[in-house]
């Protein structure tokens, strides 16, 4: 069983600015990169997929929700939040380069949030596609006013149980960032 | 050293490699592997035979639909006791089923004779005289009463679903006794796999088939004029007909051939919504080319199931379009749902995602127009919100709880101002999800027409993956359950060798019949009275047909 705390040890989040000075009547887009921390992308091996498999535990889903704030002299104002899941589905694989390499019957197909198949030939790249997010936020500039805005971003995971890890549901918040708008 | 060929083609003729898998070369059976790829938006199969050479197969026609049918992969419950016990079993030798093979049967044919009454010059499925090696296949009332044993020994799900087959199966003068048989080991729904014509010729016969056990007819149907269907053009109607007053339903298949039927895939449909009341389904099978072809010929004949889906679009202007369509194993939810709430294992529709795909239609009746589910019921939050709560279920979260929930949040999916009228779908999902028992989802199908599609493979485009996924299968009285793609498209291991095995040479079974084979032939009676009377069709193919063509 994976240990939830290295889930919670260090997740990696960021919010920065894509438009860090933007028009009174244009947008400002920020960006939410999260990813989970490597001990516990480690943990996660070809093994630990072929047990869960064997046991029937063949779909893995993650829920991220990213809540963006704008900080306030006394707490937060929401603007925006969006909800998504990234999937894994466990299956044997008839591919020889697979099995050759990784000496590994048991693979991983990717669903994004978009509801697409994701194909990999990595297992690295498999783990970055579950585990990690980036999103761009846009919102129009008057949403924050004239002036210096504070924001930060609040990133929830939810994971439910399964053979090799227990449900959990965690968040994480990044730093706080400053945004300018101006007159037009 | 063949990897490395086929992926530095790939890079010069700027190909998007999607993932390996393995195959069998057409010419040899020999097992290799093959590269899926993308290119010009279309998913192509390449492999390359040590002997034999290189093979590049149309595999799917459409990547966009490739990687959204994709996203529902889902690998089956595998068998608890499979008949093969080989701990290393090389796909595709040794099918009975295997410890390889992943899907419990959905649909198990039984073929009671190899006779037909027809003599179609592209089937391979009828034993024809002055072949070499010609037998009269024709299981006992016993084999085929362990054939059916055996299914129901599969474990952790029984099968539950026979399909009679042929040749033509009518031509069994025993027929009604062998469905008696298949219901009295415990199968709820059997299918009758026929052209037609016995029931046109006989229409009796569907009330008895029907009391005796058989849930619906499986009939082939190629095309809306003599042309495209010369097999039971004139015949159909009458069986449908016979059907009707029978209360039997009837799904068609149409086997869709590109340059020679696909210009009528939606006339067929529309033949299937004027006669709503007894077709449940079309059900769409893309040809499976057998023999030895060119790759020109193939290029002329070959078409996937995106490339009838668009077809169906594009011929009903968007009535039922490509979106409209999900694969089969997308109803894996569903079951997962079902499971967590009965932690009892169930009926599961596992097979690859590009072997089958299926809507619901519904008939508005105000404007006469079929509408697609997915225009009222948001089928992806559907879908993705029973996934979460069996997830919920199994995380020991209260089942009652999520239960309730699913209960208040099931009408919300559906949107009741664009449902049609006397349709209340919301209800219909309430009582599948929760009595989750045949009768609900054969409520859910008595309500609509069901398009399907089924694409069976050949050795082209054979792709291991698949076939280990099959769960349309064979019973054989030795005992095994061998998936169709195996049974049929290596006929030389599978099909050929075991009704050799069980049958007999045409002439022994002549002398025990007192019959000729030939004698029961159909001689084309109800064409040749339709000329005779000068209408150039009869007045019921007429009748059924007006206002379908064109």
């Amino acid at each position: 069983m994976i240990s939830i705390q290295e889930i919670k040890n260090d997740p990696v989040i960021r919010l920065s600015a894509l438009t860090p000075t933007s028009d009174y009547s244009g947008t400002v887009s920020v960006k939410v990169d999260f990813s989970f921390p490597d001990q516990f992308l480690d943990s996660i091996t070809l093994e630990t997929l072929r047990q869960a498999y064997k046991s029937s535990d063949r779909r893995f889903r993650v829920k991220y929700t990213i809540k963006l704030y704008k900080l306030m002299p006394i707490g937060a104002k929401k603007l925006r939040e969006i909800s998504f899941a990234k999937k894994w589905t466990l299956y044997w694989t008839r591919d020889p380069m697979i099995l050759e390499t990784y000496k590994a019957y048991i693979w991983v197909l990717g669903i994004d949030k978009d509801g697409y198949a994701v194909f990999f030939q990595d297992f690295d790249r498999a783990k970055r596609f579950l585990f990690s997010i980036s999103e761009t936020l846009t919102l129009a500039a008057n949403e924050l006013g004239i002036g210096t805005s504070t924001l930060n971003a609040k990133v929830e995971v939810k994971i439910w149980r399964h053979t090799f890890i227990n449900a959990t549901k965690f968040s994480v918040k990044s730093k706080p960032i400053k945004l300018s708008v101006i007159k037009d | 050293m063949i990897s490395t060929q086929v992926d530095k083609e790939i890079k010069e003729q700027k190909e998007n490699p999607i993932k390996m898998t393995q195959s069998i070369c057409p010419e040899c059976n020999r097992i290799i592997e093959a590269q899926i790829f993308e290119r010009d938006s279309k998913v192509y199969m390449r492999k390359v035979c040590p002997v034999h050479g290189e093979t590049e197969e149309l595999y799917f026609g459409d990547y966009d639909m490739y990687r959204r049918f994709s996203a529902y992969w889902d690998d089956g419950k595998m068998q608890e006791a499979p008949n093969v016990k080989m701990d290393k079993c090389q796909c595709p030798t040794n099918c009975g089923l295997c410890t390889n093979h992943l899907s419990h049967t959905g649909l198990a044919n039984i073929i009671v004779t190899n006779r037909c009454d027809l003599t179609c010059w592209y089937c391979f499925f009828y034993v024809k005289k002055g072949l070499e090696g010609a037998y009269v296949y024709e299981p006992t009332l016993d084999q085929i009463r362990d054939m059916v044993r055996t299914l129901r020994a599969e474990r952790p799900v029984p099968g539950n679903s026979v399909q009679i087959t042929g040749g033509e199966p009518t031509m069994r003068d025993d027929l009604p006794e062998i469905i008696k048989i298949i219901k009295e080991e415990g199968v709820d729904h059997v299918q009758l796999n026929t052209n037609g014509i016995n029931l046109a010729l006989h229409p009796e016969l569907a009330k008895i088939y029907k009391e005796a056990g058989v849930s619906n007819l499986y009939m082939s149907f190629d095309g809306v004029t003599a042309r495209t269907n010369p097999k039971n053009h004139w015949e159909a109607p009458y069986a449908i007909e016979a059907c009707r007053k029978a209360n039997l339903g009837v799904v068609l298949v149409p086997t869709v051939i590109k340059s020679v039927n696909d210009h009528e895939v939606y006339d067929i449909i529309k033949y299937a919504k004027q006669n709503i009341d007894v077709v449940r389904a079309v059900n769409f099978q893309p040809v499976s080319l057998t023999g030895r072809m060119s790759k020109k010929e193939r290029e002329k004949y070959r078409i996937t199931i995106p490339d009838v889906i668009k077809r169906i679009e594009e011929l009903s202007g968007g009535e039922i379009a490509r979106d409209d369509w999900y694969p089969v194993p997308s109803c894996s939810p569903v079951t997962h749902f079902i499971e967590a709430i009965t932690t009892r294992k169930q009926y599961e529709l596992s097979i690859h995602f590009a072997c089958g795909a299926g809507t619901y239609v519904y008939l508005d009746r105000k404007n006469g127009r079929l509408v697609p589910i997915t225009r009222f019921v948001d089928v992806n939050g559907l879908v993705e919100f029973l996934d979460e709560v069996a997830d919920e279920i199994n995380s020991g979260s209260n089942k009652y709880l999520q239960l309730a929930r699913v209960a208040l949040k099931i009408r919300g999916f559906v949107d009741g101002s664009k449902q049609p009228e006397g349709l209340d779908l919301g209800k219909l999902l309430f009582d599948i999800l929760f009595k989750h028992d045949y009768s609900s989802m054969g409520r859910l199908q008595m309500n609509s027409l069901f398009l399907g599609m089924m694409h069976f493979q050949d050795k082209y485009n054979h792709d291991e993956e698949r076939l280990q996924r099959c769960d349309i299968h064979y019973l054989t009285p030795d005992m095994r359950i061998i998936p169709f793609c195996s049974f049929n498209v290596i006929p030389e291991w599978y099909r050929d060798r075991i009704q050799k095995k069980y049958g007999m040479p045409i002439e022994e079974w002549e002398r025990q019949h007192h019959e000729k084979l030939e004698d029961r032939l159909y001689r084309g009676q109800l064409r040749k009275q339709a000329i005779k009377e000068g209408v150039g069709q009869s007045c019921l193919v007429n009748e059924m047909l007006s206002g379908v063509t064109g």
